[in-house]
């Protein structure tokens, strides 16, 4: 007796292409470990069929069939360490790993003895980014997706989890199939990610902060259309452009701090914004215990928002941040470290 | 597409695409071949190095696990390396 299809039985595996936009057949010990929502992916269609309103009349005409199938769509991790020395390039990040590449970051690995870690820059402008072939099991099918450029978003609205997003594109060439979830075989099911509780927050000398949350986006450009008409599936793939990355963090409002407007348990963001204040050095450092922790890091930044917030009673303010690059073909605006 | 750039006491080399797409087995081994290239030394040189630091770590690890302050235990830190071409003297 068949039961119905239900979601739960969801997975998604993921490789590096070695070619842009051609399948690399992730295999099942490629899984990467997704989290609810699960994702719900909508093929969509470069030319959707339509053929427009009928002459002399008000009716529309039989559609033509649609072409260049795509995927525009989300998806969701914990970011966790390997709970083990990174000690070769085979170790990699769990989960996150891939889709960090896909996201446009250059991966780099220290494998001194214990000083192991794997450090994620952003690809330069003239270097070749990283795409990735992602397939997912859902719902009692399997739908395969190359071709994958990704963007990326780190978000902590309380002291739980925080949540890594990868908002995707990549072409559908193959059609949805009914296949049952196999056996996926997940890196390092047992280490536990850590929390956003005892972050290490530090914004210029800014480190005594009552920080509620923060929510990091790349602004990664990763969605432009190659519409290909020389082509039978009529569609190349997408083209990544530029970053934006912004962290907005809600922390309680502190006396205003004189100059240099930063000090270790005041600030005032007023001042910093007013003064465009460069070369503030910001980091994030969620997990205490070595080989599981993360850390966001701007290398430099400025604060370039100031918002008050209320919470009941409780005086916040949202500061948005902007890390910057150093000149032209420069990239060490921003790195993400597993160590 | 860009590969992997692995970084072994100041050592930096890269993994190709199509290694890092393999096995863990294979891409170690181009790893190890790799770094034994860029120094000049043999494979089993880079792997006593390695076995060397291992060692090293985990009785660093040891000391400050067995004291009751372990910043009472000076940081462990390896030297850079410096391929055998580029030292001279001992080819």
């Amino acid at each position: 007796m068949s039961s119905a299809k239900h979601t739960e039985a969801a997975g998604v595996t993921t490789k590096i292409e070695t070619t842009y936009n051609t399948d690399v057949t992730p295999a099942t010990t490629d899984a990467v470990r997704i989290i609810k929502p699960f994702v719900t992916l909508t093929p969509q269609w470069a030319y959707d069929g339509a053929r427009g309103i009928a002459n002399g009349g008000f009716g529309r005409h039989v559609r033509q069939t649609p072409t260049g199938r795509f995927i525009n769509s989300s998806i969701r991790m914990e970011g966790k360490g390997r709970g083990a020395a990174y000690s070769s390039s085979a170790v990699e990040v769990p989960d996150v790993h891939r889709w960090l590449r896909a996201a446009g970051f250059v991966a780099t690995v220290t494998t001194t003895g214990g000083s192991e870690k794997w450090d994620f820059t952003p690809t330069t402008g003239t270097g070749t980014p990283a795409s990735v072939t992602s397939w997912f099991y859902g719902q009692g099918e399997l739908l395969k997706v190359a071709g994958i450029y990704a963007n990326l978003k780190i978000t902590a609205q309380n002291t739980g989890i925080p949540v890594w997003e990868f908002p995707f594109a990549g072409t559908m060439a193959t059609d949805p199939a009914d296949t049952s979830l196999p056996s996926l075989t997940y890196t390092v099911p047992t280490v536990v990610p850590p929390t956003a509780t005892g972050t290490t927050f530090t914004l210029g000398n800014f480190t005594g902060g009552v920080v509620r949350s923060f929510a990091f986006d790349l602004g990664r450009v990763f969605d432009t259309p190659r519409v290909n008409l020389n082509s039978s599936a009529g569609h190349a793939g997408f083209q990544p452009g530029p970053r934006d990355p912004v962290l907005e963090c809600v922390v309680e409002t502190t006396a205003l701090q004189g100059s240099p407007y930063h000090a270790s348990t005041a600030i005032d963001p007023y001042q910093l914004q007013k003064n465009a204040t460069s070369g503030l050095a910001f980091s994030l450092v969620v997990g205490g215990t070595q080989y599981n922790r993360w850390k966001l890091i701007f290398t430099q930044c400025q604060v370039v928002g100031v918002e008050p917030v209320e919470e009941g009673s409780a005086s916040l303010r949202k500061l948005t941040i902007r890390p910057y690059v150093v000149g032209d073909q420069d990239d060490s605006d921003l790195i993400v470290r597993f160590d | 597409m860009s590969g992997v750039t692995v970084v072994w006491r100041g050592v930096a080399i890269s993994i190709p695409p199509e290694i890092e797409s393999e096995t863990a087995e294979v891409t170690e081994a181009y790893e190890l071949a790799s770094f034994a290239k860029a120094l000049g030394w043999t494979a089993e040189e880079v792997l006593a190095e390695r076995a060397r630091e291992a060692e090293a770590v985990a009785a660093h690890r040891a000391a400050m696990a067995s004291v009751e302050n372990p910043k009472d235990v000076p940081p462990l830190a390896f030297p850079d390396l410096t391929p055998r071409a580029t030292r001279g003297g001992d080819q």
